[in-house]
């Protein structure tokens, strides 16, 4: 036996290359400090001690502060220099702890930098440590993989010790003892051979990196000792690994025993019939993964919704700078929100919009078809994508920080279209029609397995959109009962089943973005929304924003839209060009949505304010609303003022203002769909020098478009410089105030004077409010409101009615009206003040 | 033909080898000289020989690793040689030579791998005088069935397959247990299926796209695994054992039933026509057809009216559904989808067979689907991924482009659909609506875009959501016998040669490039505007792009380029027919 030991020792070619390697990683594992001067692998290295543990992971960061030229070795050599560095680790750990002298150690990189696709793999890149990142597909069972085996000959009894195994069962190739000539006959002994946890895994190629039409790729990766069951079927894991070649599987492999100094190529299987000499050529290419870090984030790519512990600071850390350089730009783009919804949503035109829009951002966009569609809706459904920040409370309850939106309108308003274009844009959404779909086909069902005959659970595409969109056409179609299903999804993000006696409760995690049909195919304006669409108030009030989308008619923006389809069907080659790619967005939103703003003080009072007064106006009851103000309208506000926080990447919401106008919006929408009430919201915008989203003018009494966008464009122009502002609750407040008086007049005055001046009136206000002005300016700018006020009176909700001295001829336009001297106003004699 | 070489560079011999052949197979004559695999048979073909194959790719499996140059020792003389691996599975090593895979002058190489399906005809078709009418893809040809030899060419059913596959699996008893499944999206499909190796550029091809690959055959029979070679031979790698038997039987069929081609050269495929000259003699094809283009487009017309009794409207938005294709993607928007929904057939009756049969005869590539709630339930539409044998299981929507689909809805009767038929309902719902076809990948759903023109037959409105819908509006009795003459007399009329011109009409005026002149486009905005003041719900966006492409469509099959004033008033003025035969309610779609 003594004399067999001899025969291996010059049987082993010395590396020197791979010595030096592990002399220079065990320098590295003894030096290597952390800023508190400690050592920092040996506190990792002691552990190593349990007997269940065997892998030492090193972070590859840390080599390369270490010693740069021994990370290039590595890098570039892996598979050489791999067993020094797993001696290394050996040896450290015997110095440090009593192991047992046989136990295998193994070393384990993470933090490479170099990542990879899977489309990227090729045969140049054998034998060097890459990372990589796939969905696991498949997984096999873990078996014990023999590395080191232990032979005796059957011949002589001779023990063969340490005959290195490398993916395939070798015998020795001559028998150690010289005077026996055996080659073929030898027995292993289990008990004293080696082996190590192994399993096999596919991954595939995630979404995100598919091309366009291709089918994803896959290959296999080959998991040892503490690597195994990392991954699950489904998991998305970062692999820190080498690729390494090795023979083709598919039939007869005719191999041959090798030596441990060739580096990188394995035994080139070829099988077929070697005595023909028919061999064939091919390969599989095996992977061995030293690393397996589950991650459901991913950089720069399609999922938009990272894990909680992931920091801006990692995110950039994993992009390339000129990638960097375009996400600090974007945050640095004065007019992002609006580039971003045109870049976006670049084909959807909707033809309902005022052509005001045009005129909120002074950009080149007037390629983008965009404009003409529904900036709003799109504001809605970018905070959407950016979404709020989920919390926790005290007691444990979470908050959801999703928004939900839901989007109302006439056929043919591009609804479905929005909701595609949500779903290919981001990564884990899905499209789902409530036609087609039960509650538990959205939510989770309980089906039987054809083959075990075993209860399973089923996921519903809520369940699938986790941490994503589900985006739900025709929700108005979708049964009574089954919306009632998706209540607990849309407030707690949770589905819960008690069926067949399995009881569980998933996370459903995901935006919901809705879209319906009002009732009657389309929207009635003289209805209120909910009068509009079947949906009963809980599911209503668990949107955070609702849009309506009315079909109309208006000759600039249907132009606009001719043109755009004109040129799309006559092949014109005009692409849209977006401020900013789909690629760009989508880093930019993944970056964006690991900011974590907190509210600041400015912003609670501002919306403790605002809250208090949709609360009192809720109260006051000025209208019949849909729903009540409550708070998760309050909770919506600081969802949406978090997403705008995030769009911008700040970290407290300063765009409060703007989430509380678009949230304003949606519920004023639905707390007042009357026609004339709506139309006071479009002057009340205008005067904020904010776009009037909002329907325009009732289909009976449409004035000119043209007219009416010039009037609003003055509007836009003027009101910066008077600085006006009147809100819903004032304007109803004067109008109050103003009937009141005039009934009063009517009630005391003689039946031949049955009205008041409007100049009295005027005047009367004046006299009445006469306290609170300060100065002949706003004195001035009073008069200039009570004016419109009562313009709008009776142009609009018809409250008053002008009797011309003449006769009770009501006037037509407006610039007449302007310079009528002093009309006869009275009130409708069925207006009903409502307090 | 492969000489050796000591080139490192595999791209610059790649692309040598390309050059040699491309410059050889320049002209027509040359490249029909090459045997194509589409219609001989395997087993006249030598293997290590030039072919070409015309297939739709069906899968991507993954690259595989080769020796892309090896090391050969002689025994007698010891000389060492190095040797290509390229274009070829099998290594080059005589009796007396030894390959030295442990040389360090081996270079390992990856190539990619497509697994494709050959569709039936093939270019020079076109010297065949006369086609039996109804020869499309579908139809079982001699030659597969004689390629055979002992093993069935024809698909195994799958377990949920219907029973349709059966009938054609006649020899199935006599071949013996296991034949693979060679994928094809449509039952009874047969022809050869390949497995192509890419040597460059393998990313620029999608799946479904139809292509021309001229390559090297390889089908030498000891490329063949068998069962008992599976047991635990003591040198099969440890990690091999656990490989699928469903996956090794699918990754390396027989190579008598799957030959695999090198590929050398590629060339798309813009029809799958063969009538019609390919794209280098396809402008003097237009020019030959101009003159009759009228003539030709009044018989089919004729022949389309007659087929749909007598209703000249429903002919001529057929003729327009027969050409029309996308011919653009706007994000989510596929621009030139016409689905058109012929709806008023009386039931019982077998109209749309007939019919089918007639539209069969008339392009290139058709599927009939009955939608029986059979059907429904137990088909597969959708492609899903089969990760135990680690492939793409085909579904019936895997269609390559300008596919008819013929939708036979009064086949559908009351009942019960199935989770499964509900998701083949949404799937065909998808492909009229986005032109996209959903590809189960189990772990994520994948949208892939798709050409296919669906037909839906319906005796009432359809519950797809198509672009158009036609009410028939029958001027000749229904009654099954007369239709049945008219049928036999339209089969009369269609002579062999005016069938042959007709399909060349159909797939040439498709190709016709267009343009829409600016005065047009002006007038065309302002009619829109205009119709819009008038009554926004008559003339809503969806409204305007079918309208657009109807005119377009019929422009096209006058042979013009160029719409003028008249095509878009005719369009109007059909739509506006249409409409009013559809009644109020169902003007327009949402």
């Amino acid at each position: 036996m003594d004399v067999a030991e001899q025969v291996v020792g010059t049987n082993i070619v010395k590396d020197v290359v791979g010595e030096r390697c592990q002399k220079l990683f065990q320098d590295f594992l003894e030096e290597f400090q952390r800023e508190d001067g400690e050592v920092k692998y040996l506190d990792a290295a002691q552990e190593l001690i349990r007997p269940e543990r065997n892998t030492l992971t090193v972070s590859f960061a840390d080599v390369e502060m270490h010693n740069q030229s021994l990370a290039t070795v590595i890098l570039e050599e892996y598979y050489r220099v791999y067993p020094f560095l797993c001696r290394a680790v050996r040896n450290f750990a015997h110095d440090r702890g009593q192991v047992p002298p046989s136990k295998e150690f193994y070393v384990s990189f993470t933090d490479v930098s170099t990542r990879q696709k899977v489309r990227d793999l090729t045969t140049a890149k054998i034998g060097s440590l890459l990372k990589i990142t796939g969905q696991v597909v498949r997984t096999h069972p873990v078996h014990p993989e023999l590395i080191s085996g232990t032979f005796i000959c059957l011949d002589c009894q001779t023990v063969i010790k340490d005959v290195e195994q490398q993916f395939k069962y070798t015998q020795p190739t001559i028998c150690r003892n010289p005077v026996c000539n055996n080659r073929s006959r030898f027995i292993l002994d289990v008990n004293k051979s080696r082996f190590v946890d192994f399993q096999k895994v596919r991954i595939q190629e995630t979404q995100a990196e598919l091309p366009r039409g291709s089918i994803p790729r896959s290959v296999e990766v080959v998991l040892r000792a503490e690597a195994v069951e990392m991954a699950q079927a489904g998991d998305r894991c970062d692999f820190t690994w080498h690729p390494h070649c090795r023979t083709g599987c598919r039939g007869h492999v005719t191999s041959r025993g090798r030596g441990r100094n060739d580096a990188g190529g394995d035994n080139a299987g070829v099988r077929g019939l070697k005595s023909l000499g028919v061999r064939e050529l091919s390969y599989k290419l095996a992977f061995l993964a030293c690393t397996v870090i589950p991650c459901n984030k991913r950089h720069g790519g399609l999922d938009i919704r990272g894990e909680d512990e992931m920091t801006p600071e990692v995110i950039k850390r994993q992009m390339t700078d000129a990638e960097w350089q375009r996400v600090y730009d974007m945050s640095r783009d004065k007019n992002l929100y609006h580039n971003l919804c045109s870049s976006l949503f670049p084909a959807i035109y909707v033809s309902f919009l005022p052509s005001t829009v045009s005129l909120y951002h002074n950009l080149c966009s007037s390629l983008f078809p965009a404009i003409y569609g529904n900036d709003e809706v799109k504001r809605g459904i970018l905070l959407m994508l950016f979404g709020g920040v989920a919390k926790v409370t005290m007691e444990g309850t979470r908050l959801r920080g999703d928004i939900n939106v839901c989007v109302v309108g006439d056929p043919s308003t591009a609804k479905s279209q929005f909701l595609k274009q949500v779903e290919e844009f981001s990564p884990r959404a899905v499209y789902t029609s409530g036609k087609a779909s039960t509650a538990a086909g959205l939510t989770a069902a309980v089906v039987r397995d054809e083959e075990t005959y075993e209860f399973v659970i089923e996921a519903g595409a809520l369940m699938l959109a986790d941490n994503g969109v589900c985006c739900i056409d025709e929700f108005d179609k979708m049964d009574p009962r089954d919306q009632v299903a998706i209540h607990e999804a849309m407030e707690q993000q949770t589905i819960s089943i008690a069926k067949a006696g399995v009881k569980a409760t998933l996370n459903a995690r995901a935006s919901i973005l809705a879209a319906a049909n009002p009732i009657g195919g389309r929207y009635d304006r003289t209805k209120s929304l909910k009068q509009n669409i079947t949906m009963t108030a809980p599911i209503m009030s668990r949107f955070d924003l609702f849009f309506i989308l009315v079909d109309e008619c208006n000759e600039v923006t249907d132009y606009a839209i001719a043109r755009r389809i004109v040129d799309l069907h006559s092949n014109v080659e005009e692409s849209i060009e977006r401020v900013y790619s789909v690629e760009e967005i989508q880093r930019y939103i993944t970056f964006a949505r690991q900011f974590k703003p907190k509210i600041s003080p400015d912003a609670q009072e501002f919306m403790v304010e605002e809250y208090k007064r949709l609360r009192q106006r809720d109260c006051v009851g000025t209208s019949q609303s849909s729903w009540r103000i409550t708070v998760r309208q309050l909770e919506s506000m600081i969802r949406l003022s978090e997403g705008m926080a995030r769009m911008y990447c700040l970290d407290e919401p300063k765009h409060v203002k703007e989430a509380f106008r678009l949230l304003n919006k949606s519920i004023i929408r639905v707390e007042q769909p009357d026609v004339h009430l709506e139309e006071e919201d479009d002057e009340e915008m205008e005067e904020e020098d904010e776009v009037a989203m909002e329907t325009d003018t009732p289909a009976v009494q449409v004035p000119p478009s043209g007219a009416e966008a010039d009037k609003e464009a003055a509007a836009e122009k003027t009101a910066p410089k008077k600085g006006l502002k009147l809100t819903y609750d004032e304007y109803k407040q004067m109008a109050n105030l103003l009937v009141c008086h005039m009934r009063k007049m009517e009630e005391t005055a003689d039946d031949d004077d049955a009205g008041v001046r409007r100049n009295e009136l005027v005047n009367w206000y004046l006299h009445e409010i006469e306290a609170e002005i300060d100065s002949e300016a706003e004195l001035m700018e009073r008069k200039t409101i009570v004016e419109k006020v009562i313009f709008r009176l009776v142009h609009h909700d018809h409250i008053l009615i002008e009797l011309d001295t003449t006769g009770l001829k009501p006037k037509h336009s407006k610039e007449q009206l302007v310079k009528e001297d002093d009309p006869v106003l009275v009130v409708h004699p069925n207006y009903v003040i409502d307090v | 033909m492969l000489f050796l070489f000591l080139d490192e560079n595999r791209e610059a011999y790649a692309s040598k080898v390309r050059e040699y052949f491309s410059a050889r197979t320049k002209d027509k004559a040359s490249r029909l000289r090459i045997p194509s695999l589409n219609d001989t048979p395997l087993h006249n073909l030598c293997t290590n020989t030039l072919v070409r194959f015309r297939c739709m790719v069906q899968d991507m499996y993954d690259p595989e690793y080769y020796l892309g140059l090896y090391e050969v020792e002689d025994l007698k003389t010891g000389q060492r040689l190095l040797r290509s691996g390229m274009f070829r599975d099998l290594a080059e090593c005589t009796a007396h030579q030894d390959i030295k895979l442990e040389s360090a002058r081996n270079v390992t190489m990856d190539r990619q791998t497509l697994g494709s399906l050959g569709t039936k005809r093939s270019l020079e078709d076109d010297d065949k005088p006369v086609l039996p009418p109804g020869g499309t893809e579908m139809e079982t040809s001699k030659g597969d069935s004689a390629s055979t030899g002992d093993v069935s060419m024809t698909a195994t059913e799958d377990k949920q397959t219907d029973t349709k596959r059966s009938r054609v699996n006649t020899q199935q008893g006599r071949s013996g247990p296991v034949t693979p499944d060679l994928n094809f999206p449509l039952p009874n499909e047969t022809g050869p299926a390949c497995i192509m190796k890419i040597y460059d550029n393998a990313d620029k091809f999608k799946v479904n796209d139809v292509i021309e690959f001229i390559g090297v055959l390889s089908n030498d029979p000891t490329m063949a695994t068998f069962p008992e070679r599976k047991r635990s031979d003591s040198s099969t790698p440890v990690v091999d054992l656990m490989e699928g038997v469903e996956e090794q039987d699918a990754q390396s069929p027989p190579p008598s039933l799957v030959p695999r081609i090198h590929v050398i050269l590629t060339r798309d495929c813009l029809h799958t026509n063969p009538l019609v000259p390919d794209s280098e003699s396809y402008n003097s094809g237009i020019a030959g057809l101009q003159g009759d283009v009228s003539e030709l487009r009044e018989q089919l017309l004729a022949v389309l009216e007659q087929a749909v009794f007598g209703d000249r409207l429903s002919a001529e938005y057929l003729l327009c559904h027969l050409i029309a294709s996308i011919y653009s993607r706007q994000d989510v928007v596929a621009v030139g989808k016409f689905s058109l929904n012929l709806l008023g057939f009386p039931t019982p009756s077998n109209f749309p067979q007939q019919l089918y049969s007639l539209l069969e005869s008339l392009v290139t590539k058709s599927f009939y689907l009955p939608m029986t709630l059979d059907n429904m339930n137990k088909l597969r539409f959708s492609p899903k991924k089969d990760y135990n044998a680690n492939r793409l299981s085909s579904g019936l929507l895997q269609l390559s482009e300008n596919t008819h689909l013929v939708l036979d809805e009064t086949a559908l009767q009351p009942g019960q659909l199935d989770t499964n038929g509900v998701q083949n309902i949404t799937a065909l719902g998808n492909l009229i609506t986005w032109q996209k076809v959903e590809y189960d990948f189990d772990f994520h759903k994948q949208d892939f875009p798709c050409n296919i023109l669906a037909l839906v037959l319906s005796e009432g409105k359809s519950i797809l959501k198509c672009d158009c819908q036609v009410r028939v509006m029958p001027r000749l009795s229904t009654s099954l016998d007369e239709v049945e003459k008219r049928f036999e007399g339209i089969l009369t009329f269609l002579t062999p040669s005016l069938l042959t011109r007709l399909r060349i009409y159909l797939s040439l005026v498709r190709q016709l490039p267009y343009r829409i002149s600016t005065d047009l486009q002006t007038e065309i905005e302002e009619d829109f505007v205009n119709a819009r003041k008038e009554d926004s719900r008559q003339m809503t966006i969806d409204d305007f792009h079918s309208l657009l492409v109807l005119a377009r469509l019929l422009c096209l099959s006058h042979g013009k380029s160029e719409p003028t004033k008249e095509f878009w008033e005719t369009a109007k003025s059909m739509e506006a027919e249409r409409k009013l035969r559809m009644g109020p309610q169902s003007s327009s779609t949402s």
